[in-house]
């Protein structure tokens, strides 16, 4: 299990040089992704600084926001998920084999979401019922759901998409696609729900402290079940908009998907609530990394600097964070 | 017993004192440790037990007075070759062999690289058991023998790190090993003692049981950081000891006591409770009520809360609170128990979480409109809460762990008594809180008992028990031994009955 709180914990204090190295520490992930791309909007100006190269680096988070935003839920109730790629990407095998098997889209869309209720019913029954690690039952999901993407595609690659799908994915909404506008109606729906709700509290004791959150009444194993039921129902939902925005499905577009929104999730919890997994932090590392990224492409490296940056950047991150966390201990 | 101890002594601790904040903890203490001797530290709580063990063994060092081993000053070298301290914890692997545990004190006889020659470390492991009369089955796993067992275990993998000069001339200190042993067991661990002295070392046991004490060569009594008794076992009798472990601790302050009120009504009444270590347990609690439930170390004052609320699932025995049976934790919260943890850090509250998160947490349901939190309302419920409980400072978005023990300690107690309990269940409510906070959380449990409830104690401080409860449950091995109402509430009375003891007067 993976606690926040280890890597930084929150800094209190009246004197005003703490007030602002605890707003540093806040907001520096936001400040960094600011700086990033001013540097790279003075270095670059007539390829990154374009509203073409903006757009591109919006959409190209749209689904990798939405898997974030998930892993976010079990995670903040403590339970470490690591099978939100793979849940999407079998959602998304499912909606597209029963496409070619001929079966209705609204009944299609209905099945990719009950495969997503399906896995959040198992990961729930292993992780909270029988006790199983979160860790090692969502990585073995995640191999498995791998294997279950190739068996209903036949390893194929499936085109036969209906218009409706493509649609519900594509149409553009004040210059962007729609798939961009569910990961930030998502944020904003996340967002509310951690810092207004009961719920929210109830997710954030429960992975901070689960006997206390048991002494104080809070029902943790609903709440853990739920929030693996909400995360597997979310990555559904990000394979149906996948297949929609690719207007096909590669089975083996699993792995591309894995590193990246862990990475956000745990970038974002050093950032705006530090020590805490939350929404707004994830959002600004998730867009920190893809600044990061593109500009080192524009600028000309290739390919194996996405993930070498994207390693670097959170060990650094987490580096940072316990230096600070010591330094507030002495 | 038997063996006869060196006249020359092995360590001598004169007048060594020590201090921490400005508070004296150990006041000019001279004792001497002889090699073939057995002796028991007795002491209550805050007595300066542990502050004399960590400053034999090194942890701590003392501000003035002499440590001497065989006439020399015992300095770090000779406490890591001489002096060995096992703890409560044993620190043993569970699922290892017993011959792992103990060959890996000795880095397995060899180099890191080397072969491990089996047959020879083998040899040399049964030696040192037999050198305290001892046998193991060292394939067996640690987690399948019993307490003396393993305690056994712990022992040989310390004189095998002792060397060549072995257990002979070593002092070996043992932190509380009977604690969580049975009276059988308690037996054989103090056999293992006499053996190990037998074989040549002075044997230092820390016990809170006085019938063991008896059967130590010597018996030292501390309070207050002095030695009130120190002297040969034999002759001494039980009272004597009781005696000089008791008296009021020099920072005690208590409210008045509340009158016990004799016919109020009835709001809880437990039958027959059973689990982890209770063996039928019966409680009742009426209006008004402040009981106190203690033993021992071990006798099942810890559990019988949790078991009380079924916050740990009981065997058996019923719990029926206003006519209504309980049987699970959110019944017994549905019914008006609150329950207050010992270990406030780990299941009070959520250390990283603010004081104001920790304070509505079991209350959000009441503060939230159309499925959000008001956060005025939370705040408010929040300094009300923090107010009510004398926390200091009353900051809202601190964090709960940045508070100290005291103020910690009021806020879990606070976020109970805003739902108005009917019963309050407290595990240890003052450890490790200092004085001004203790003054404060009692006279809380005094008016919560006076607005109606009940308020249920388990502790092991008698003397604070006997301040503040009209009623006190004596355990032993899980079973209600005792029950002291009126005049025969005191210290003196709860110390006896613990142990045992017929009264002397």
């Amino acid at each position: 299990m993976v606690e926040p709180t280890r890597l930084i914990k929150p800094a209190f204090s009246n004197a005003l040089t703490d007030g602002v190295r605890t707003s540093l520490s806040r907001f520096a992930v936001p400040l960094i992704a600011l700086i990033l791309f001013a540097t790279y909007s003075f270095v670059i100006p007539d390829i990154f600084f374009t509203w073409g190269n903006v757009r591109a680096m919006l959409n190209s988070q749209a689904i990798v926001l939405l898997l974030a935003l998930a892993t976010t839920i079990p995670v903040r109730a403590g339970d470490l998920d690591f099978s939100p790629a793979a849940v999407m990407t079998g959602s998304g095998a499912t909606l597209a084999a029963s496409f070619a098997a001929g079966v209705p889209w609204q009944f299609s869309v209905m099945l990719s979401l009950a495969f997503g209720l399906a896995v959040g019913a198992i990961h729930a029954f292993f992780i909270v019922k029988v006790g199983v690690d979160a860790f090692v039952m969502t990585l073995g999901s995640l191999i498995a759901l791998g294997g279950y993407a190739y068996l209903v595609t036949g390893s194929r690659v499936l085109v036969d998409v209906p218009q409706e799908i493509i649609a519900f994915s594509t149409t553009p909404l004040f210059g962007m696609p729609l798939a961009t506008w569910y990961g930030w109606i998502l944020i904003f729906i996340v967002w509310y729900v951690y810092e207004k709700t009961p719920v929210g509290r109830y997710l954030l004791f429960t992975g901070g402290s689960r006997e206390a959150a048991r002494l104080a009444g809070v029902r943790v194993p609903l709440v853990r079940t739920l929030a693996l039921f909400s995360s597997a129902l979310i990555c559904s939902f990000a394979g149906i908009v996948l297949v929609g925005q690719f207007a096909s499905l590669d089975p083996s577009i699993g792995p591309s998907y894995l590193l990246q929104p862990a990475t956000a999730v745990f970038l974002g919890a050093t950032t705006i609530q530090v020590g805490r997994y939350n929404a707004w932090g994830t959002v600004f590392a998730l867009y920190l990394l893809v600044i990061g990224v593109t500009g080192l492409q524009l600028l000309g490296a290739t390919q194996w600097l996405n993930s070498v940056f994207n390693g670097v950047a959170l060990v650094i991150a987490i580096t940072v964070a316990r230096i600070a966390q010591k330094r507030h201990a002495s | 017993m038997t063996t006869i101890p060196n006249p020359k002594p092995l360590v001598s601790v004169q007048k060594l004192t020590k201090s921490f904040d400005g508070g004296r903890v150990l006041n000019e203490i001279s004792m001497e440790l002889r090699a073939g001797e057995t002796r028991a530290l007795l002491g209550e709580n805050g007595s300066g037990k542990s502050t004399l063990v960590k400053i034999l063994s090194g942890v701590y060092h003392m501000d003035s007075g002499g440590l001497l081993m065989e006439g020399r000053p015992l300095d770090p070298q000779t406490i890591r070759q001489r002096v060995t301290v096992i703890h409560q914890d044993l620190g043993l692997a569970p699922e290892m062999s017993v011959f792992d545990n103990i060959a890996v004190g000795i880095g397995f006889g060899g180099s890191p690289f080397a072969r491990i020659r089996f047959a020879s470390v083998r040899k040399h492991i049964e030696g040192v058991l037999s050198g305290i009369d001892s046998a193991l089955d060292l394939d067996a796993r640690v987690d399948t023998l019993t307490v003396p067992e393993r305690t056994i275990v712990a022992v040989a993998r310390a004189i095998m790190r002792l060397g060549e000069t072995g257990i002979e001339n070593a002092l070996f200190i043992l932190d509380e090993p009977t604690a969580v042993a049975t009276g059988d067991q308690a037996t054989t661990l103090m056999k293992l003692m006499h053996d190990m002295a037998a074989a040549g070392a002075a044997v230092l046991f820390i016990t809170h049981r006085i019938a063991e004490a008896m059967i130590a060569d010597h018996v030292t009594v501390l309070r207050d950081g002095e030695i009130v008794l120190d002297a040969q076992s034999t002759g001494l009798e039980d009272f004597t000891i009781i005696d000089a472990m008791l008296g009021r601790r020099l920072d005690a302050y208590y409210p008045d006591k509340l009158p016990s009120a004799p016919d109020a009504e009835t709001l809880l009444v437990a039958r027959g409770l059973r689990g982890e270590v209770l063996d039928g347990v019966d409680v009742d609690l009426h209006i008004g009520d402040i009981v106190g439930v203690t033993g021992i170390g071990g006798m099942g004052q810890d559990e019988l809360p949790q078991i009380l609320c079924a916050a740990i699932a009981r065997e058996a025995g019923t719990v029926v609170m206003d006519g209504q049976t309980i049987t699970s934790y959110t019944e017994a919260l549905a019914s008006g128990i609150a329950y207050v943890p010992a270990n406030r850090r780990r299941d009070g509250g959520w250390i990283s979480g603010t004081a104001k998160e920790n304070i509505s947490l079991p209350v959000l349901d009441s503060l939230t409109q159309f499925g959000r939190i008001r956060p005025r309302a939370e705040r408010e419920l929040a300094t009300t809460v923090m107010t009510r409980t004398q926390v200091r400072p009353v900051e809202t978005d601190k964090t709960f762990g940045s508070f100290s023990g005291g103020n910690q300690q009021k806020m879990v107690v606070g976020k109970w008594l805003q739902r108005e309990p009917k019963v309050l269940l407290l595990h240890e409510p003052t450890q490790g809180v200092d004085v001004g906070a203790r003054r404060d959380l009692l006279q809380l449990v005094n008016d919560t008992a006076q607005s109606g409830s009940a308020v249920l104690i388990c502790s092991n401080d008698f003397d604070q028990l006997a301040e503040i409860c009209q009623r006190i449950l004596v355990l032993y091995d899980g079973k209600v031994v005792d029950e002291l109402t009126g005049d025969r509430v005191s210290e003196g009375n709860i110390a006896r009955s613990a142990q045992r003891i017929r009264s002397h007067q």
